[in-house]
């Protein structure tokens, strides 16, 4: 259960206060999907930070299973994101010192898993988003598609409970943007994992269960 | 700790590519490896200096002089003797006497100073090296080993030739006197070697006083940790007719500008390693402008910035201790070297010294590496402490 109440986002520029959320409120099921939806600059990419801790609101609060993300101190925050949520952004940003396999092993490392049991995960994941092939290639011997489903494999190695997802098909073309997104409808289905998404595409927006639509900080729509 | 020696491992130590990274890696640990040596081997000559002025000055003053500006009288100095002799458990004495004149050398008349000393106590009171000349007589003439240069024929003939002024009339004449020669003594110390003569009292008498005359009492202690009792007890006791000063007192000059030489330099060394050190903080900073989306998709995995600084901490541990450990044992083959013969020649007549000196402890090097790592550390968690402060959505836009 995902619960984002009144929150407001405000950045400073010029002694200015600029409101890139105002007042942003809504409520998800365990298992839901969202698409967020809404032209450049209109929040939604602010929104997803801020749902993933990754960012603190101005004010209002996150609540993600009974838990107010805000009230984290900044080891619990970070075991949090660790344990619960998966990140998939427009750039894929895979670590470039890093193979794939050891890329997709990293939020496991990170949670303290041995590096035998890190390995053999990443295995089943690579198979999974049909990689195997790639496991010790580095990510710029990988195409885009490959390289987005590769950071797809790392953000649900895990099995997070939430899975968050910045245009992850913005920068692919559309063979390759329909295959990521039938991925990642694909694990939100098996794994019943939270799916939010920001998307440009409506098509893919209509395909989730819910759309929110921002509109310069403002819930324009909401269903 | 996987994780961290599994990230520090790429990220220091693997190169896929020629790039900036390597550069700055290789040129701030340089920056640090020299500052260490520098360190390192400045502290080690500088403490060779120390060493064997000190050990020239012990090796040929003695620990304590007893003295009288105008000389002893015969009553003062039997009653000072016979206070002495009663002191024998804690020191052992001699008297002494200068007499200044020339000699001839190969640049010109040179100042040599005769000394007359009790030759009984020579070697308990003046622990130098003594050696016979193969033609020398057995009369305790020792001339400092660097006369020789000035005079070979000390060494072929075992005669050490000065000058003598005699007045005749209103006109003064010059003439060449002549002492049979035993041997020589070696203090280490060019200054003394080049210019002093050692003789019994007696004959210093003979040849250059019309009647005996003391100037004082050269006292070697036994165990130096008596020097304050002992200068203490002997001022008590003469407090009425005689001075008495330490050997660091008659050397204070010498020894204050040694000191104040060593402090300046280690100073400047120990700021060349701060500032080597700082170049820890510019490696930070580089390699977070570098790898700042790698530390935002880590710790948008779920890494904690306590980590994230460590990591960075870490690292540049790793490299000021390396390149500190390789400094340190480089400096330590140096200073051997520079301990063998023939080291470094240096000219006596300017340094006093016929080479670099060196003195080192193994454990100056445990210290230092101990501290350098301390300092290194530090400087790391201040920069991981600035940089992590930044929030880092912030490069996730970059």
């Amino acid at each position: 259960m995902i619960e984002v109440k009144k929150v407001s986002k405000i950045f400073t520029h010029a002694q200015k206060e600029i409101y890139a959320l105002n007042d942003v409120s809504f409520q998800l099921s365990s298992g839901d999907s969202l698409a967020i939806c809404g032209g450049s600059g209109a929040g939604k990419s602010t929104l997803l930070n801020l749902i993933g801790g990754l960012d603190q609101p101005s004010s209002g609060q996150v609540i993600i299973n009974g838990k107010d993300t805000g009230a984290f101190k900044e080891k619990e925050e970070a075991q949090f994101r660790n344990e619960n949520l998966g990140f998939v952004f427009q750039f894929h940003h895979l670590l470039q010192d890093f193979s794939i396999e050891e890329n997709i092993m990293m939020p496991l490392l990170i949670k303290g898993t041995s590096k035998k049991q890190a390995k053999e995960s990443a295995q089943t994941i690579l198979n999974q988003v049909s990689l195997e092939k790639m496991y010790d290639r580095f990510p710029r011997e990988l195409s885009g598609g490959e390289q987005q489903r590769a950071a797809i494999a790392r953000a649900i190695v895990h099995k997070p409970k939430l899975l968050l997802a910045d245009e992850p098909t913005g920068n692919l073309d559309d063979e390759n943007a329909h295959h990521v997104f039938e991925l990642l409808c694909e694990l939100n289905h098996d794994l019943r994992a939270t799916l939010i998404m920001v998307t440009h595409s409506q098509t893919y927006a209509k395909k989730l269960n819910h759309i929110i639509e921002l509109n310069a900080g403002v819930v324009a729509n909401y269903h | 700790m996987t994780l961290m020696k599994f990230l520090i491992k790429r990220y220091l130590f693997t190169y896929s590519e020629k790039n900036l990274r390597a550069w700055i890696i290789v040129l701030s640990s340089l920056g640090i490896f020299i500052a260490s040596c520098l360190v390192l081997i400045s502290l080690g000559v500088l403490s060779g200096y120390q060493r064997v002025y000190k050990e020239a000055i012990l090796g040929f003053s003695s620990h304590l002089i007893i003295y009288n500006e105008v000389g002893l009288t015969p009553i003062q100095m039997q009653e000072t003797e016979t206070y002495l002799a009663q002191k024998e458990n804690d020191f052992a004495f001699s008297p002494y006497h200068f007499y200044e004149a020339l000699a001839p050398g190969k640049k010109g008349p040179k100042p040599i100073i005769f000394k007359g000393i009790d030759p009984q106590k020579k070697s308990a009171v003046y622990p130098m090296q003594f050696q016979n000349l193969t033609k020398g007589m057995a009369n305790q003439v020792f001339v400092g080993a660097d006369l020789i240069k000035e005079q070979p024929e000390i060494k072929t003939h075992g005669i050490l030739k000065y000058l003598v002024a005699s007045k005749e009339g209103e006109t003064i004449k010059t003439s060449i006197g002549q002492v049979p020669v035993q041997g020589t003594f070696n203090s280490g110390y060019y200054d003394f070697d080049s210019r002093f003569v050692l003789m019994p009292m007696s004959l210093l008498t003979k040849l250059f006083l019309k009647a005996p005359q003391v100037s004082g009492y050269e006292i070697r202690l036994h165990n130096l940790n008596d020097l304050e009792r002992i200068k203490t007890e002997l001022k008590e006791k003469f407090f009425y007719a005689h001075d008495v000063l330490t050997w660091d007192e008659l050397n204070e000059s010498l020894l204050t500008a040694l000191m104040l030489e060593k402090t300046v330099v280690f100073a400047i060394a120990f700021l060349v390693l701060m500032i080597a050190c700082l170049n820890i903080f510019g490696f930070n900073f580089l390699f977070f402008a570098g790898r700042k989306k790698d530390f935002m998709i880590l710790s948008a995995l779920g890494m904690a910035n306590k980590h994230l600084r460590h990591l960075l901490a870490l690292m540049s541990f790793i490299l000021g201790g390396v390149a500190v450990l390789v400094g340190s044992i480089v400096a330590l083959l140096v200073l051997t070297w520079l301990k063998q013969e023939p080291g470094i020649p240096m000219d006596p007549t300017i340094y006093y010294v016929n080479k670099i000196p060196v003195f080192f402890e193994y454990s100056w090097f445990f210290l230092f590496f101990a501290g350098a790592l301390i300092l290194c550390y530090l400087t790391s968690v201040m920069a991981g402490k600035v940089l992590l402060k930044r929030y880092l959505t912030a490069n996730l836009a970059d």
